[in-house]
């Protein structure tokens, strides 16, 4: 252990602070924090520093490793990191983009205000929880086959379009369109396949959940304006990932590098970091292989887009619209160039955050900046925030993707009353539809930091700006 | 798999074999386990009884009794993380962290 005190950093502005790669002999580069003092006194209580502090320590890592104000303990990499590693001789780290590959958010937004829908509001947060499973062990409306599920692995969004679920614009408003050009099912364990074939469509557990939100705030009418939103508009906000599909191809690829890593006279602090060489045939593979599971997270979010979809017009009328503003991920690795140096950049709970002009960008975003979206707890509130130029030259065109655990899902156990917090939503005016008490209370507002504070950073440091804040009027969870 | 899943004296409707070979015994015992999890989830089954057949520092062959059963909790995967296993004193200690 290598604990990490105020004394070991330098602040370098408000919000910036630095540990230097002198503080441990086998750093290649300068670990960097966005944060407040106060965030960084409560870091240094826990580990995440100094897991931020191993990622420094790979071949061909590029100057500096980050960590996003939303940053926590996780397995191996600390979760809200992003680490940027050369391709030509560099590694790339399944740790680094997590098991639950293209974990990631998406933005809808209807055409009509939370006092248009007034009373319908609980037959619409019904009728979703109908429409999208939710929960452990709950399998997906659509029966794939192999050659079906191949499908979506090979070519993501398009098989969504093809296959109805979605329309040509949905796939031009998600990274990637929808489509990474890396992916290749063969490349994707076929146990993998098993755990996920019948999981397209569905939410899962955990942290995932469906909101329907009003829009509470607008900071940049311009910026808002290009996303469509506007004051008292309803929005829905969709946050899930890969399944079982990627939670098997992550747990695969992490073992076949922690058997080659020796080979490749590659050593590293902890083994859940475990590595290839970029260009070694299994770095290669786990890039084809997190490129198809991504593809599958892409799809699966779709289909849940398609579901609620359905439940809008059921509730609300056959001329409601819902239309997607973006697709982010938040666990993801991508090829991207950032100064002049081709680099694969790991986003571990971080966001991708590319500022104005970026030929990336879809056509009707390119002068406002990416749409970036920040669930904060359930009860609080999300925001939509936009990449900056700051972050282009600062980050790796990054920045934060929650509000970030302070609490583990035992302590939330031990401290959270289900009645209190069933009462405390009420009351809030927000509607719960939640597949169990267990899943509820352990995403309990008080298990989070404070979202505010987090996006404050970001606006502070230059890396995003603040378009608009979200408040929660109904959440669907597992 | 207690935490997996609500089951109240089960019997085994079925046996299953598996045999693991890992590089050394910590890693012995995340694939162990993630063997274990994988069919669950995958199968939809719990596996309630457990015959250590063959064991050494890299290879292990069990029967496992097997009742079908849908989770109620998720685990995603078993980490290397700070993966430890050691002797002590009455028998052996080990470490293994559960992405949740």
């Amino acid at each position: 252990m290598y604990p990490i005190a105020l004394a070991d950093m330098q602040q370098i502005a408000p919000c910036t602070w630095e540990i230097p790669r002198s503080f441990r002999h086998d750093m290649r580069v300068n670990a960097r924090l966005y944060a407040s003092r106060e965030m960084v006194e409560h870091l240094l209580a826990e580990r995440s520093l100094e897991q931020l502090v191993n990622t420094a320590t790979f071949p061909g890592v590029q100057e500096p490793v980050l960590a996003m104000p939303d940053i926590h303990q996780g397995y191996g990499f600390p979760i809200g990191g992003v680490v940027a590693v050369r391709a030509e001789d560099g590694v790339i780290s399944p740790g680094g983009v997590g098991y639950d590959i293209n974990c990631g958010v998406r933005l809808l937004a209807s055409t009509t205000t939370h006092k248009d829908i007034g009373e319908r509001l609980a037959a619409l947060a019904t009728q979703i929880q109908r429409n999208v499973p939710t929960g452990v062990g709950r399998s997906g409306r659509i029966k794939l086959s192999d050659e079906e599920l191949d499908a979506v692995l090979d070519t993501g969004m398009h098989w969504a379009v093809t296959a109805g679920h979605a329309s040509e614009s949905d796939a031009e408003l998600v990274e990637e369109n929808g489509c990474f050009a890396a992916a290749s099912a063969d490349a994707v364990p076929e146990r993998a396949k098993k755990r996920g074939i019948d999981q397209l469509g569905t939410l899962g557990a955990g942290n995932h959940f469906l909101e329907v939100q009003r829009v509470e705030s607008i900071f940049d009418t311009e910026r808002a304006k290009a996303f469509g939103l506007f004051e008292g508009q309803v929005t829905v906000l969709i946050h899930t990932g890969s399944r079982g599909l990627g939670h098997q191809t992550c747990t695969e690829y992490v073992r076949r590098m922690d058997q080659v890593m020796a080979d490749y006279g590659i050593t590293l602090p902890d083994r859940e970091l475990s590595c290839a060489p970029f260009k070694a045939p299994e770095g290669q593979a786990y890039f084809h292989a997190m490129a198809a599971a991504a593809n599958f997270a892409w799809c699966n979010r779709q289909v849940i887009t398609h579901a609620v979809r359905e439940a809008w017009r059921a509730v609300l009328g056959a001329h409601e619209t819902l239309a997607l503003v973006y697709d982010v991920s938040h666990n993801v690795a991508k090829l991207e160039e950032h100064g002049g140096v081709l680099c694969v950049v790991h986003r571990k709970g971080a966001t991708r955050a590319f500022g104005p002009g970026h030929e990336d960008l879809p056509a009707r975003y390119r002068k406002a900046g990416q749409p970036v979206f920040i669930p904060g707890s359930m009860g609080t509130a999300s925001y939509v925030l936009s990449g900056t130029e700051t972050a282009m030259q600062e980050s790796f065109g990054s920045t934060c993707h929650g509000a970030g655990r302070q609490l583990s899902r035992r302590k939330a156990k031990e401290t959270v009353v289900y009645d209190r917090l069933c009462r405390a939503l009420h009351d809030a005016g927000i509607e719960v539809r939640a597949a169990s008490a267990k899943g509820l209370i352990e995403e309990a507002p008080e298990a989070y930091k404070a979202v505010d504070q987090v996006v404050d950073v970001m606006a502070e440091t230059g890396i995003a700006v603040k378009v608009a804040r979200l408040r929660p009027i109904a959440i669907v969870k597992g | 798999m207690a935490y997996l899943f609500e089951l109240v004296e089960a019997k085994p409707e079925r046996w299953e074999r598996i045999e693991i070979t890992a590089p050394d015994r910590e890693a012995l015992l995340v694939d162990w386990l993630s063997e274990l999890l994988c069919r669950a989830t995958s199968n939809y089954n719990a596996y309630i009884s457990f015959q250590v057949d063959e064991i050494d520092e890299h290879r292990l062959v069990a029967r496992v009794g097997i009742v079908s059963a849908v989770a109620i909790d998720d685990i995603k995967a078993v980490t290397h993380h700070e993966l430890a296993v050691r002797k002590c004193n009455d028998g052996w200690e080990a470490i293994v962290v559960f992405d949740v």
